[in-house]
Order: structure tokens, then C-alpha cells, then sequence
């Protein structure tokens, strides 16, 4: 199995909507009063369980770099966003969250998302989560990897699920800074 | 405010025109002529003069942009609050320093500062506030937070319980669950040169790298690698650390990410502080802290927060103390184990200065160690009645740690009000002192005052540098340190017992020392209502450039500002909360002035120091007394960047004037020399990539990254 059938296949991807200017930054959120609602504390479960989402996904200190970090989702989505997202995920994929994958002139495939680039290079967050620059003059090729990364969860969750999960995933407010 | 630009190009016409067509004349001749050229860099040292506009509207904004701006960013103005009167203080200081304005317009810029910049005026600085709320490292919930109290703030003594590790073995083994740069990597930095891990490279810092692929031979062959150009338009006083490949920099209170081979970037982390910080020296973050592959950043907020160092994202933001009140941080956290140490700034806003500890995973506070003596610490009774909750002692630099006594070793800055001793009585300890506490607790260890009753502004956060070296005929574990004071000073490092202190710099304070290594003071030695000339000046001998020690030459080596004087003047202040708590008084009509000599009497030069005597071995001339500003007239050229020596002999230094150079660390012989068109006031380091030793500086609003040329590392 190559490595974009195995990550295509276990990826939980949101297809998530940021602007250019937030292309390459992070910032704590405001902060914004929020409460584990029941749904919340169930939806957390199904997002660390039966979802596997931290196969892909990072929240705070936990979980892969392979997908877009959802530490601070919730303040920037709607639930009917996060809905639309979770049940139709490959609607629309903004660049920085498509897998990434360069493969050197000795056939080394190395999967990611790519942070930078310049005409000379390119800037990768790895699959294990390494930061690496790579020549592009030293690579066979380099592309988005086309296959969608994330399933629709639309026949994976009940519809009781689904609604936790989004009651969860719009809970994660980021740092809040004291 | 400082400085008038308008008036300026006079000045500096003329001071050109007389320097060249008359080289002969006598400089001081001419020097009160060029005293408003020669400003602010003694109060401000280190700024580039950044040309913000953010000024609110009003009556005399033009004003005090133009005369603000000639020597530092409006930073410097905006973060401070002060009454009137103060405000009127600081201005009338700036003037006698050479600030040139109509009676008239001066009384406009006080009036206009004060209005806008007074005590409890509102937030003016840039950037939205983000608000408040409590530390969410689960992302599950937040309430606001109630402010915090100013009396709860410095409650009597909060030392952690007392250490029931102590004598007992503090293993250094990591956990198994830590990768990346884990603390048993961070305790061995030096066996791994080709990475930078800790502010000062590493826990003894030493500023010497092992690495030696540039020579004194192929120095000459230097080129420039990359540059990265902050966003930034503050000063740019911070030391990267390097990390399996990774550099890490701040600017301002933003994080970024470059690769150290070709500088292109991985990510930036933004953040704004809030914006009613109060700020003494503008917006400055000296550096990171790593562990495991979590960042920590010491905002100048006063907040702690831990990045992810994959992808910028922040993983918890924890208030270390209330801005408000005056608490700032700039120096970089240190990391020991699974805590992470920070100090806080302030000591012109009547603080009371401690050191902290946090835990490297929850943000969660472990110990704080108060550098100012409460009830029932050692050393209370050196203060009168609570004094010492406003008393000072900020911790604005990054100390050192030995492993083997688990002591963190820190100097602490001076007493506050800073210039007005009569407020409070005794020496006041911990201030300007090097201290030694137990990283597990917080608890001190042991202490040594180099200024009793400090009233010169002499801040002794300089870093100490920890050596085992054969001293007077035995090996000795001891720290070296170059105090802002102008002394040298070897200390046996497992007890605090005095050794060694000897002047690198001129000075008149200092009659000698007593057995205990305390120092007498010269007659009429203290500050006055009349004022008193002091060598050196409030800059100090040398200050927050960092100092090295090679193990290849025994050599201690500091950047030192010779020649310079202020004549201390302290006046009543009744503390405020939040406003500046100086106790500097004004100058008298018909004082004597605090120029003595010439301009050109004051200079910087790098000095090699034998630590068993103290012995000047050799010196290099880095800075002259004055030069062009770049913004108009002229400017004493006071500070440095630190200095890093190298397993091949070489000691690599860049100055205010903008020379970089390499010298012979045997000799000071000078190797090679770039201009790099701007001030470096910040550490150099080195680290090793791909079969290529690297050596990195930042100069002006850039970080500078020079190696050998590919195919020709010989």
C-alpha cells in the first residue's frame, strides 16, 4: 500500500476554509466563554474513539500532523460549517491541508503538508512529523496528492453521533489567553 | 521622548565640518555643542529607531513624534505611564542629555505625554487587546478572570515548601515519552555543537562553541548565507536557538520558524500583547525556550506560552503577573528538566521581582522565589517596613544552572526607586546580587550582593558563566561574571563565596572590598539632590551583551563601555501603581555636568580578562566615542552584541557602529571585518548542517547567517 492509499484511508479531513493571509500563521483566539455541554463530552469520545480522528488531526498536545491542527475550530466555524464539512469533507480543501508528497531522484516518496515554497524549494511538516526543506533540482517530482483525503462521515455516524461530534469540535477554542 | 530630529542636521553639518576641517581642535571643546547628538542611547541603549506613527491625535503629537523618534521607537513613549510631573522629569532629563526644543514645545510634549500616557491612561499601544479568561489547556472552557489585586500580587513570602530533595540525586534521565529536544540533550548541549539549544547555548553559558571548521585561516573566506528580514519595526534584540536543523527567533512577541540552512520559513506564530503593557525599553523578546518539541515564549505581557514547535500552534498561555502593575518579560525562559524558569522586568515600575517556575507540560506554577526579601526570608531585615514589595529587582536576563548542586545561578537587577536609596533604607537584598536556588523549589541556596543599597540603576542581571578551572593553584568550580557595576567578579559557585572582583572599566565608586567580598564605597560615592558623578555610568560597564570563556585560552572575555559617567541626581516619588517609580531627581541650576573628558574618551572595546587575577590581557576597539546617526547628527555608540568564542581560537563580536569582526582569541589580532550597515546588540551563535559550520548574528532588523563557501570548508 503506497503511503497516499494509507493516509487516504484513515484520514479524517475537515475541509476547512482559511484565508491566504492565514496561510502560514497561528494566533491565540479571543477568548470566548464556553461550556462541555453533555453532546460535547460525548462528541470528544467519538472524536478520540470511534472516529480516529487523532489519526490525523492534532488537538492541543494530542494526536497527528498529518491533518490540519482543530485546536481552535470552533472559533472560526459555524456548526452548519462543521457539519457541511464533516459530512460532504472534500467539498473544498484549502491548500495548506491537501497531503503533499515529493519524491526524490532516488525514489524516496516523502508525504506531508507543505508549509513554504519557493521557485527553489519546498517546505514540508512531515508525516512524522518532521519540519523539512527539500531542493526542488533534487526531486523526480512534487505534488498535491489528488485522492481525497477524508472520507464522508455521513454513513460513518449515526445522525445522534454526527451532532455530538459538531458539538465538540465547536467547543475547541484554542488558547485562551489569561 | 528623547530627541529633536529638526535640530539635528545642524549639528551634525557643523560637527562634521569642524571634525574634518579641524581634526586638531579639542573635542570637548566642542562638546556641549554636540551633547543633544549624543542622547539617549545611555538611557535607551540599544534601539533601532524605528519610525511608527501610532501617536493618538492631539495638540503636540507632531512634536514629540519628531523628537521621540530621532533615538528610539514611539514603543519606548507608549508603553510608559507617568504623572506630570514625572513626565516633566523625564523630558527635562532628555533635554539636559541634548533633546533641543523651544520652552514652549517642550511644555507642549509634557503636556501632550502626559495627557495621553499619564498615569491610568487608557491603552494606546498597538493591537487589539484579546481579552481575559482563564488558561485553557484542555479547550474545554473559560471564565473571565476578576483583576488580580496589586496587594496579592506581592504577598509576604511564597516559597514553595521547603526542598526534601535536597542532597539527594536529581536524575537527569528523560521520560520516555519525550522526544525531540529532550532535557537530558539540553543538559549535554555542548556535546552536540552543530545545534544552539538554550539562549546561552548552553547551561554554563560559556558562549564558546566547539565547532571549529572556521579558522583563523579560512575566516577570510566568510560569506554571507541567508538573511531574514524581521516584519518588525522594533528593536530586534533577540538570540536564536537552533534545533536538529530548525532556527527559532522571535520579533517582537512573534515566533518564527526558518530553516538554518537556507533561512526560508516554516511557520510565524503572532502575538499581541496587551496593549497596556507598561514598557520601559520597548517591545523586546530576547529569545525561546525548548523542550521536547514544545517552544516557550516569555511575552512581554508577562504571559508564558507554550508553541508547538512543529507548526507554530499555541498550546497554553499562562499570566505570569499583572502588566498592568508594571510586570514585563523579556529574557528568554531556561528550561531544566520539566520546568520552565522565567524572570520578570519592571524595576522602574516599583515591581517586586521574582523568578518562577513552571511546569513544561500544564503551564501550572511550580515556585516562585521573590528576589526582593520578605518576612522571614534571609536578609528581610535589609529592608524597612514593606519597601520591599516595591522594591525592585527585576530578573530581565537569561541565568545558568549546574547540574551538579541543581542550583539555578541569576543575577538580579538593581533596588527600586532605582536613584532615591533614602526610600528605602538598607541594603535590599536580594537586589544587585547574584543568587543561587534550588530548581526544584525555589529555595535559596546562597547570595552575593555586589551593590548593597544600589542607587546607581545598575541592574546585575548579566549573565554569569559557570567554569571549572584551575584557580590560584587548584581547580576550582567557580562562575565568572562582568557586572554592570565595572567589576569582574569570580565566584566559588557552590557556596557564593567571594573570590576575585576586580574593575575592567573606570570607576569611582569602589574603594576596594572587605573579606567578605563587600564592597566599600568611595567618599561622596552616593547619589545626591546636588548630583554626583559616578563611573560608570547607569549603562554600566558592560550590560546584557553576553560574555565567553574558552577553555582553549582561560580567557574571560566582555564587551566593555569604558569612559562613561552620569551624574546621579534622586528626587522624592510616592509609588504608584503602574506609573514609573524611578526616584530620579532634576537637575539643580548650576550643577556640575556629567561630561567629563571628551566624547571620544568613551569607547567599547572587547577585553581579555585572566579570571585568576583579573588581568587585562589584551583589548580591541570596537566602538569609538561617537558617530553619525543615521537619523541626524551624532550618537555615542554604548552598547555591543555579546561575544562567542570557538574551538579554533576565534572570537566573533559585532558593535553599534555596524563593524563585525573576527579576532584572534589569543591575541585579539583582527581576522575579518564586515559592515553590516546596523547595530548588533544581540548574542552570536553557531551550529553545524550538512558538513557546514554556520555562524548567525542579528544586526539592525535582520538576523545574518555566514559559513565557508560550498566546496571550500578548508
Amino acid at each position: 500500500m503506497t503511503n497516499a492509499a494509507l493516509f487516504s484511508a484513515r484520514i479524517f479531513f475537515l475541509a476547512l476554509f482559511l484565508t491566504p493571509a492565514a496561510l502560514f500563521m497561528h494566533s491565540p483566539v479571543a477568548a470566548k466563554s464556553t461550556q462541555a455541554s453533555d453532546g460535547a463530552s460525548r462528541g470528544q469520545a467519538i472524536f478520540e474513539g470511534k472516529g480516529n480522528c487523532l489519526s490525523c488531526h492534532r488537538v492541543a498536545d494530542q494526536g497527528s500532523y498529518m491533518g490540519p491542527d482543530l485546536s481552535a475550530i470552533g472559533s472560526g466555524r459555524t456548526p452548519e460549517e462543521l457539519t457541511k464539512a464533516l459530512l460532504s469533507s472534500n467539498a473544498e480543501v484549502a491548500p495548506q491541508n491537501r497531503l503533499y508528497r515529493a519524491i526524490t531522484r532516488s525514489g524516496k516518496a516523502i508525504t506531508g503538508r507543505i508549509l513554504n515554497q519557493d521557485v527553489y524549494t519546498i517546505q514540508m511538516l512531515t508525516s512524522d512529523a518532521h519540519l523539512l526543506t527539500l531542493k526542488k533540482s533534487g526531486l523526480r517530482s512534487f505534488d498535491f496528492i489528488d485522492t481525497p483525503p477524508m472520507p464522508s462521515y455521513r454513513d460513518k455516524l449515526t445522525a445522534a453521533e454526527q451532532a455530538d461530534l459538531i458539538a465538540y469540535l465547536a467547543s475547541l477554542q484554542g488558547v485562551i489567553k489569561q | 521622548m528623547l530627541l529633536p530630529r529638526k535640530r539635528l542636521p545642524t549639528c551634525s553639518s557643523q560637527s562634521l565640518q569642524m571634525r574634518y576641517k579641524y581634526p586638531s581642535l579639542n573635542f570637548a571643546e566642542r562638546s556641549r555643542k554636540l551633547l543633544f547628538c549624543t542622547l539617549l542611547s545611555l538611557v535607551f541603549v540599544p534601539i533601532m529607531y524605528a519610525q511608527q506613527s501610532d501617536l493618538p491625535d492631539g495638540q503636540g503629537k507632531d512634536v514629540v513624534q519628531r523628537m521621540c523618534t530621532q533615538c528610539h521607537s514611539l514603543s519606548v513613549v507608549t508603553g510608559q505611564r507617568m504623572s506630570r510631573e514625572h513626565w516633566a522629569i523625564q523630558v527635562e532629563d532628555m533635554v539636559s542629555r541634548g533633546a533641543k526644543g523651544s520652552p514652549a514645545e517642550i511644555q507642549l510634549v509634557v503636556q501632550y505625554l502626559s495627557a495621553f500616557y499619564g498615569n491610568g491612561a487608557a491603552a494606546t499601544t498597538t493591537g487589539p487587546d484579546v481579552g481575559a479568561g482563564t488558561k485553557s489547556r484542555g479547550f474545554v472552557s473559560a471564565k473571565p478572570l476578576e483583576p488580580i489585586p496589586y496587594s496579592e500580587l506581592v504577598p509576604a513570602n511564597q516559597h514553595a515548601e521547603p526542598d526534601e530533595k535536597q542532597g539527594v540525586f536529581i536524575s537527569h534521565e528523560d521520560p520516555a515519552d519525550i522526544t525531540g529536544v529532550t532535557p537530558a540533550r539540553i543538559l549535554h548541549a555542548d556535546k552536540e555543537p552543530q545545534n544552539w539549544l538554550t539562549f546561552n547555548g548552553t547551561y554554563s553559558s560559556n558562549h564558546f562553541t566547539p565547532l571549529n571548521q572556521i579558522t583563523p585561516k579560512n575566516v577570510k573566506n566568510l560569506e554571507l548565507k541567508w538573511i531574514f528580514q524581521t516584519h518588525w519595526l522594533d528593536p530586534y534584540e533577540a538570540t536564536p536557538i537552533v534545533a536538529d536543523g530548525v532556527l527559532y527567533t522571535t520579533q517582537g512577541d512573534d515566533v518564527v520558524a526558518l530553516d538554518a540552512e537556507t533561512g526560508r520559513m516554516y511557520w510565524i506564530y503572532r502575538y499581541t500583547p496587551a496593549a497596556d503593557s507598561r514598557l520601559c525599553c520597548g517591545r523586546i523578546t530576547r529569545g525561546l525556550a525548548i523542550h521536547g518539541n514544545t517552544l516557550y515564549l516569555a511575552a512581554v505581557d508577562a504571559h508564558l506560552i507554550a508553541i508547538d514547535a512543529r507548526t507554530g500552534n499555541p498550546l497554553w498561555d499562562t499570566h505570569v503577573a499583572r502588566t498592568q502593575s508594571g510586570y514585563t518579560m523579556t529574557g528568554a525562559p531556561l528550561v531544566v528538566r520539566d520546568h520552565v524558569i522565567v524572570g520578570v522586568a519592571g524595576g522602574e515600575y516599583g515591581i517586586r521581582g521574582f523568578l518562577a517556575s513552571y511546569n513544561a507540560y500544564s503551564g501550572k506554577l511550580e515556585w516562585k522565589f521573590y528576589t526582593t526579601a520578605g518576612p522571614g526570608d534571609p536578609g528581610a531585615s535589609s529592608w524597612k517596613g514593606e519597601t520591599y514589595k516595591i522594591g525592585g529587582g527585576s530578573v530581565w536576563l537569561t541565568g545558568s544552572y549546574d547540574p551538579e548542586t541543581n542550583l539555578l545561578i541569576w543575577g538580579v537587577g538593581n533596588a527600586g526607586p532605582d536613584y532615591n536609596g533614602d526610600q528605602r533604607p538598607g541594603d535590599n537584598l536580594y537586589t544587585s546580587s547574584m543568587v543561587a536556588i534550588d530548581a526544584d523549589t525555589g529555595k535559596l541556596k546562597w547570595h552575593y550582593q555586589a551593590n548593597p543599597h544600589n542607587e546607581y540603576d545598575w541592574d546585575a542581571v548579566q549573565t554569569p558563566l559557570l567554569v571549572d578551572m584551575q584557580w590560584k593553584g587548584q581547580i576550582r568550580k567557580v562562575l565568572l561574571w562582568a557586572n554592570r557595576n565595572g567589576f569582574f567578579y569570580v565566584l566559588d559557585r557552590t557556596t557564593g563565596k567571594f573570590l576575585l572582583g576586580t574593575a575592567f572599566v573606570k570607576q569611582n565608586w569602589n574603594a576596594g572590598f572587605d573579606k567578605d567580598g563587600r564592597p566599600i564605597m568611595t567618599l561622596n560615592s552616593r547619589s545626591s539632590e546636588q548630583g554626583t558623578l559616578i563611573f560608570p555610568d547607569n549603562q554600566g560597564g558592560t550590560n546584557w551583551f553576553g560574555t565567553s570563556y574558552s577553555p582553549r585560552t582561560n580567557l574571560f572575555y566582555v564587551s566593555a563601555r569604558d569612559g562613561y559617567s552620569t551624574l546621579f541626581i534622586k528626587g522624592a516619588q510616592k509609588y504608584t501603581e503602574g506609573e514609573r517609580y524611578d526616584g530620579r531627581g532634576r537637575r539643580k541650576p548650576g550643577s556640575v555636568t556629567n561630561i567629563v573628558g571628551t566624547e571620544m574618551d568613551k569607547y567599547l572595546a572587547i577585553r581579555a580578562i585572566d579570571p585568576n587575577t583579573g588581568e587585562r590581557k589584551w583589548q580591541y576597539i570596537l566602538n569609538s566615542g561617537l558617530s553619525l546617526n543615521p537619523f541626524g547628527g551624532w550618537q555615542t555608540n554604548a552598547g555591543a552584541s555579546g561575544i562567542l568564542t570557538t574551538a579554533s581560537d576565534l572570537l566573533f563580536v559585532g558593535g553599534r557602529e555596524g563593524n563585525l569582526v573576527a579576532l584572534d582569541a589569543r591575541n585579539g589580532k583582527e581576522l575579518w571585518r564586515r559592515e553590516m550597515g546596523a547595530p548588533m546588540i544581540m548574542d552570536p551563535i553557531s551550529y553545524f548542517i550538512n558538513g557546514k559550520q554556520y555562524f548567525a548574528i542579528n544586526a539592525g532588523l535582520a538576523l545574518y547567517v555566514f559559513g565557508l563557501p560550498d566546496g571550500n570548508t578548508k
